[in-house]
């Protein structure tokens, strides 16, 4: 069976802070070792107004640096992450991250407060070669500044495999 | 290093960014989920990935697509990556040694945008993700 149709679906907003302690601990991870995202002067002179995050720190905010109070108000049968990746599996099959997007807008910096907002823009079910149903399920989010300016937009792309 | 990255004026089609390599330990995937709050067990908890028929514990795909940002900003400069794309092929396990692929596909000399064919290998030959990106080097005469 294939995962059911959950075009439409919003993901739950929420406002993250970016904060320099996980920026910097992010930026570590990911095996970066450059004073630019642990150090303001080297951010400084390296030409930014505030410690920047490494590229893909924006896909980890949603689960690292949301705070409830200052999130906005929730629309009605919005779900979270994991509560859509339940709805996909409710019947069964695997669920992979097939491919993850990012466009950059704006620099995302220590200090920033981003509101992000999702939505499931696109369901679609292919049949392969061994006759099982591939779901792609294709999630947008904008994160936006307290100006409402948008800062990056991110399109993941889960995969559902019966 | 010059944590400036590349110039436009410097870049060809076809030419390779500096390869970044890196032997994956449990170790950076316990320190991923700590930085990213990413606590899927398949990523840190040997008996429940061995449980779920996997040979060990593996890396997140974000850990991987992190690492690959990381030898794109090394080369484009920080700051000035426009877009990147990754397509998530295989797991990376604990012990292979990733090492990044970055080549330039175009440039753009009314936009001074660079588009740019990436992905993550093993030395076994496994292909762990492959991408791309849009960046905007520093130039010379701006």
């Amino acid at each position: 069976m294939s995962a059911p149709d959950v075009t439409g679906r919003e993901l739950r907003p929420a406002t993250v802070v970016v904060e320099r302690g996980q920026v910097a601990a992010f930026a570590t991870a990911v095996t970066e070792t450059s004073p630019v995202y642990q150090r303001p002067d080297a951010a400084a002179e390296a030409g930014f107004a505030g410690i920047p995050a490494p590229p893909t720190f924006t896909f980890a905010a949603r689960l690292l640096a949301a705070y409830q109070e200052l999130s906005p108000e929730q629309p009605p049968g919005a779900v979270d992450l994991a509560e859509l990746i339940g709805e996909l599996r409710a019947g069964g099959g695997l669920i992979l991250h097939a491919e993850q997007e990012f466009t950059y807008h704006a620099p995302v910096l220590v200090g920033a407060v981003l509101t992000l907002t999702g939505v499931v823009e696109d369901v679609q079910v292919k049949t392969g070669r061994d006759d099982r149903r591939r779901t792609f399920v294709r999630v947008r989010s904008e994160f936006r500044d307290e100006a409402g300016g948008l800062v990056v937009t991110e399109v993941m792309t889960l995969l559902h495999r019966s | 290093m010059d944590e400036g990255g590349v110039f436009f004026e410097d870049l060809g089609e076809g030419e390779q960014a500096p390869a970044r390599s890196h032997r994956l330990t449990r170790t950076d995937l316990v320190r991923y989920a700590g930085a990213s709050h990413d606590f899927n067990p398949m990523h840190h908890d040997e008996v429940k990935a061995q449980a779920a028929g996997m040979r060990s514990v593996f890396a997140h795909g974000m850990f991987t697509a992190g690492f690959l940002a990381t030898a794109l900003t090394d080369f484009v400069g920080i700051g000035n990556l426009r877009g990147y794309k990754v397509r998530f092929t295989e797991q990376a396990w604990p012990d292979d040694t990733l090492t990044t692929e970055i080549t330039v596909r175009g440039k753009d000399e009314a936009t001074h945008l660079v588009e740019l064919d990436c992905r993550v290998v093993t030395e076994k030959g496994a292909v762990v993700l492959t991408g791309s990106a849009v960046a905007a080097p520093r130039r010379r005469s701006a």
